[in-house]
């Protein structure tokens, strides 16, 4: 069944590729395919191989509703360490994944701390000052801070 | 010998201190990501490239690193298959057969210590291999034009179908799949926006780390809920970590073949590590299994596909270097890893870049030596290092892709990219979605409109350029060869069977 479904939706992504390619506006090409001829062909291909998957769906195994539900919370948790980033700054944001993904996988809840406080440090060690990449500080602290 | 002098130039290059070390680095920190089960190769690359990209390596240093961890990894994904059942991975699925049960018998040290010698015999055998074959190929590859590149592509896209995975309409799915994500960002031509979604950052296209971190670190963090971690699992003791004379003479044809097997299965695009295990594997138990002792722990059994992956690796890299078509998912990224330092690959790599080329060359005889020297010693070692908790190992991994991504890019969109591809990558992978084609169809995706519409430009929208000239000729010949394997194979087992009844 999610096998269909899946089809469903590359079916979906190759016609929607297949419309793009055909609406887009070429004001000129100094080649006669131009750039939307590559598109149309691949939405076309998708769409078509898509609808030998919804016809012939195989059996997929998931597992329980419990496992489905952590991968969702993972997949939360990575959505808002995106959107604190910047905000939290990147030692706290990250020290707080950790923790989380930590507790998701069986750690103890001090295991968990010291992991997030390690890893986060750690990482922020080697990126700032090894590689010279500036991490976000966090704009809450430059806030509080009074900066 | 130009080949010879050619090589002395690379051995020039990699006889340096930093070369060495980081060769030596690739190597361990390849072992490590293959002996972890769940990562393999490609999140090794894809957690190091940036690093060594904002380090400001040069790219010979960079590659040879990398490619370190190409095929350290192959080395140390047996070692989780013997010791714990569980293949450290894709290429060690079949280490597993014969390793666990040596392991369960008490002889878990002799059986890393043959698959360790097997790994290095594959590694070196390809390895010469490359070193003779790739300018050879390299010779007539400057003959190819726009349309004779098209046409190779159609041909990796082929084999990919054909032999890839268990249904071939998946694997083509994957395939289209990739190429529409490298189609994404300014038309290079006209410059016309194509799927870009208004979104300034998309401009460019999709950047191949995004890709990368979304497709296997990500999914495979969520995958990894349902593996069982280590803990679960009791480690078998390990005795003498060496393996007799008499042990390694019984195997050495089985390696010799299945190293030879691997190569050639490298060497035809797209397909990897697996499938050269799998046909090795096979192929020796057709020819040694006498008493059915293959599966239940036979020395042979271990060293061909232990043998068959590490030779594989070397094979993967001939029509990457040559073509710049990639012979494997893995060497996929490595291509990826060389256009992010604008290197364009394809033909005129080995008339261009010949430091790059063979330097890496030569630093992949010296890294299989390493290999060998550091995994008897280290064994012990290593099977601490599998015993990393995954509350640990999980949070770790995705932060170092995440802030890898982060540091290429400089924008947290780009981390919501990853994850919206990491989702999709998971349910590709769930629903059996092979994904080294997507990650083939991306790299390859611009390369391959481009060489079209410059065929067409070149022919004035004249078809006929694709059917022209002997390169041509033969290459859809392959083309229609590897097509019709499957359903040959199939026909002519079916007449085995009715013959056998």
């Amino acid at each position: 069944m999610i096998d269909r479904l899946f089809g469903v939706f590359l079916l979906c992504l190759g016609l929607y590729v297949l419309y793009g390619g055909l609406s887009l506006e070429v004001p000129f090409s100094y080649d006669p395919l131009g750039p939307t001829a590559f598109p149309i062909a691949l939405g076309t291909v998708l769409a078509l191989l898509s609808v030998i998957v919804i016809v012939k769906p195989r059996e997929v195994h998931f597992p329980a509703l419990n496992t489905n539900l952590k991968t969702l919370l993972i997949v939360l948790l990575l959505f808002v360490y995106q959107l604190s980033f910047n905000f939290l700054g990147f030692l706290l944001s990250t020290a707080l994944l950790v923790f989380c993904i930590a507790k998701i996988f069986k750690g103890t809840t001090s295991q968990a701390l010291s992991a997030g406080i390690g890893v986060s440090s750690v990482v922020y060690l080697i990126f700032s000052f090894l590689l010279e990449v500036p991490l976000p500080a966090g704009s809450l602290f430059a806030k509080l801070l009074g900066a | 010998m130009e080949v010879l002098s050619s090589l002395a130039t690379g051995f020039a290059v990699v006889l340096t201190p930093t070369h060495l070390f980081l060769i030596f680095l690739g190597c361990l920190l390849g072992t490590l990501f293959g002996a972890l089960p769940g990562l393999g190769p490609i999140n090794g690359v894809a957690i190091l490239l940036p690093i060594c990209y904002t380090l400001g390596l040069p790219v010979e240093s960079s590659l040879i690193m990398l490619a370190g961890i190409y095929y350290g990894a192959e080395f140390g994904g047996r070692i989780s298959s013997i010791l714990l059942n569980v293949p450290g991975d894709a290429g060690a699925v079949f280490t597993c057969l014969d390793g666990y049960p040596m392991a369960q018998k008490g002889l878990a040290g002799p059986a890393l210590a043959l698959s360790g010698v097997a790994s290095f015999i594959g590694g070196t055998i390809a390895i010469v291999g490359l070193t003779f074959f790739a300018p050879l190929l390299a010779s007539v590859a400057i003959y190819f034009g726009p349309a004779e590149y098209f046409v190779l592509m159609v041909f990796a896209f082929a084999t990919i179908g054909a032999l890839m995975g268990s249904n071939p309409v998946k694997s083509l799915i994957g395939v289209t799949i990739g190429l529409i994500i490298g189609v994404v960002g300014v038309d290079s031509t006209t410059g016309v926006l194509r799927f870009t979604l208004g979104e300034a950052e998309l401009y460019d296209g999709f950047e191949f780390l995004i890709v990368i971190v979304g497709f296997f670190a990500v999914s495979e963090i969520m995958l990894m809920l349902e593996h069982h971690s280590s803990e679960d699992f009791e480690m078998p003791k390990i005795t003498r970590v060496y393996v007799t004379m008499k042990e390694l003479l019984y195997c050495k044809w089985t390696m010799v073949r299945s190293s030879i097997i691997g190569f050639i299965v490298g060497v035809l695009p797209g397909t990897g590590a697996s499938i050269a295990s799998a046909v090795s594997y096979t192929i020796a138990q057709k020819i040694s299994d006498k008493e059915g002792t293959f599966g239940k722990g036979d020395m042979r059994g271990l060293a061909a596909p232990e043998s068959a992956n590490n030779a594989c690796a070397g094979g993967a890299l001939v029509p990457m270097l040559t073509l710049g078509v990639p012979g494997s998912g893995t060497t996929a990224v490595l291509l990826g890893a060389l256009m992010l330092y604008n290197i364009n690959p394809g033909p005129m790599l080995f008339v261009e870049q010949p430091t790059l080329v063979w330097g890496l060359i030569a630093s992949m005889y010296i890294g299989n030596v390493m290999l060998l020297i550091i995994n008897f010693p280290m064994v012990r070692v290593f099977t601490k290092i599998l015993q990393v908790p995954y509350w640990l190992l999980v949070p770790s991994v995705i932060v170092l892709a995440f802030v890898g991504v982060y540091s290429v890019n400089m924008s947290t969109f780009a981390l919501l990219l990853s994850l919206i591809l990491g989702v999709l990558g998971y349910f590709l992978r769930k629903l059996h979605y092979p994904m080294a084609p997507v990650i083939l169809g991306f790299v390859l995706g611009k390369i391959m409109e481009d060489n079209l519409r410059r065929a067409f430009a070149m022919s004035g929208g004249e078809i006929g350029i694709f059917f022209q000239g002997t390169i041509n000729y033969i290459l859809w010949g392959l083309t229609l060869f590897i097509l019709f394997v499957p359903m040959i194979s199939k026909m002519i087992a079916k007449r085995y069977a009715l013959a056998k009844k």
